[in-house]
């Protein structure tokens, strides 16, 4: 297959995935990530990956997971960066918000979301992908590059703190 | 229990839906990953692609090579260079090197063709031969420009140090410079007839003839006025010749000097055949051609 068929398909193949998924994974990424407007960036650069990577996948569902993936490490490497900064960067005064405050609120509107926020890292991620993205054990682990079990250890965790968590507001 | 954690479940599926019914992303997204994708496919992204590329594959080849390299510090251990290089180019070429490097290839395999380094040392050995070939070409280069020229200000140049390359005759502010002898003047090249060592583009020096300071030379009509240059070994003084196209274009230095035996000429001269070379020492020699005087 020559380079520009494969160009070709790779941009139809983004179109597709585009209106049909797009929304989906911004969404997710706005679970891991917190902020709507990271959450988009996260999700373009994985489309251009995923373009990039084409010649490879060249299968709609490969895509998707491929795309699925790649939201959660970049996810990952977003919220890396921001612990990073937030750790070299001095605190803004109690009565200014920061940039991000306004979409934080959006999120936090439900006490399961805000509970789902205080997990760890690899727990929320288990449990967005399962309870948001519908996705099975296999495809979880796939997704987040750890076993199965892993995401069954996982995700029990997560339900057992947000129980705690939840009852505990309630 | 399990019914309890059913219901966490839903609830938390809900809760979820609910929540990310409420994040709506904005309508601009294809259009930002396709100018992402445009700007991706620039030239200095396909270049850095290329270096990305170079690299990685470039250390796979080494990683491939190993194998062989190792084997031919082995036998450079044990025999001598030569045997040593015989041995790391039969094992690199040959199929020995495939079932070294792990068995790709059948042992039995076609002669002719390489080894597991196949198709890494195609292009290898081509840009080998390219870099082999520009090497060549800037050692004769650095031997032509290692010529002395002497350009028509009285002072010596070389070609790469003159702003126009080859062929342009003059010199540049920058140029490097060294005094001539006295008696010399430069002249650009004329035609095909000039020296055949030399490139015709060069300019060259003439000689003046070697008159005694008191000679002196009546000119037939000239257009132009030349007192005659001393010889090097004269003594008389002289300042540097100031060269003066004449008006059918060709350059026809006219030196002034003013020997100090007071003899003075008129003389219009036509320099046929000069040549600069260089020695194998690479110091200058200066060959000079009959010279004729104009009319």
């Amino acid at each position: 297959m020559s380079g520009a068929v494969v160009e070709w398909d790779a941009d139809r193949a983004v179109t597709a995935i585009y209106s049909e998924h797009y929304r989906s994974l911004v969404r997710l990424a706005a679970f891991l990530v917190r902020d709507n407007a990271t959450a988009e960036e996260v999700v373009q650069d994985s489309f251009v990956a995923m373009h990039g990577a084409w010649r490879r996948l060249r299968d709609t569902d490969k895509a998707l997971s491929y795309l699925r993936q790649s939201v959660v490490n970049r996810s990952r490497s977003v919220l890396r960066h921001r612990m990073v900064v937030d750790k070299n960067t001095p605190k803004p005064p109690p009565d200014m918000p920061s940039a991000e405050h306004g979409a934080i609120i959006q999120l936090e509107r439900s006490a399961v979301v805000s509970a789902l926020r205080a997990l760890p890292e690899r727990q929320r991620e288990a449990l967005v992908l399962r309870y948001y993205g519908d996705l099975s054990e296999a495809q979880i682990a796939s997704v987040m590059g750890i076993s199965r079990g892993a995401v069954k250890s996982h995700t029990a965790r997560a339900m057992a703190a947000l129980r705690i968590v939840l009852e505990r507001d309630s | 229990m399990m019914t309890q954690d059913r219901d966490y479940e839903d609830a938390l599926r809900r809760a979820l839906t609910a929540a990310a019914e409420s994040i709506e992303p904005a309508g601009d997204g294809l259009q930002r990953i396709r100018h992402r994708l445009d700007s991706r496919r620039s030239p200095r992204s396909v270049l850095s692609g290329c270096a990305e590329w170079l690299e990685l594959h470039g250390t796979r080849f080494l990683v491939r090579l190993e194998p062989v390299t190792e084997a031919g510090r082995t036998a450079l251990r044990r025999t001598g260079p030569l045997v040593a290089l015989v041995s790391f180019l039969r094992g690199l070429l040959g199929p020995q090197a495939a079932r070294r490097a792990g068995g790709h290839r059948e042992a039995g395999g076609s002669p002719g063709r390489l080894g597991p380094a196949g198709p890494w040392l195609k292009p290898v050995l081509a840009v080998s031969a390219a870099v082999a070939i520009v090497v060549v070409g800037v050692v004769i280069l650095n031997h032509e420009t290692g010529t002395l020229i002497f350009s028509p200000s009285n002072s010596v140049t070389t070609p790469s140090s003159q702003g126009s390359g080859l062929g342009s005759g003059g010199t540049t502010a920058n140029s490097k410079r060294w005094k001539l002898p006295l008696g010399v003047k430069t002249q650009l090249p004329s035609g095909p007839e000039q020296n055949p060592r030399v490139k015709s583009a060069l300019p060259v020096v003439a000689c003046t003839p070697t008159p005694s300071p008191a000679a002196t030379t009546t000119a037939p009509a000239g257009s132009a006025t030349a007192t005659p240059t001393p010889t090097p070994t004269g003594t008389a003084t002289s300042t540097p010749a100031t060269p003066s196209p004449t008006e059918t274009g060709q350059p026809t230095p006219t030196s002034t000097s003013s020997p100090a035996t007071g003899g003075t000429a008129t003389a219009t001269t036509t320099t046929a055949a000069v040549a600069v070379l260089s020695d194998e020492a690479g110091g200058p020699i200066v060959e000079c051609g009959a010279k004729t005087p104009r009319g």
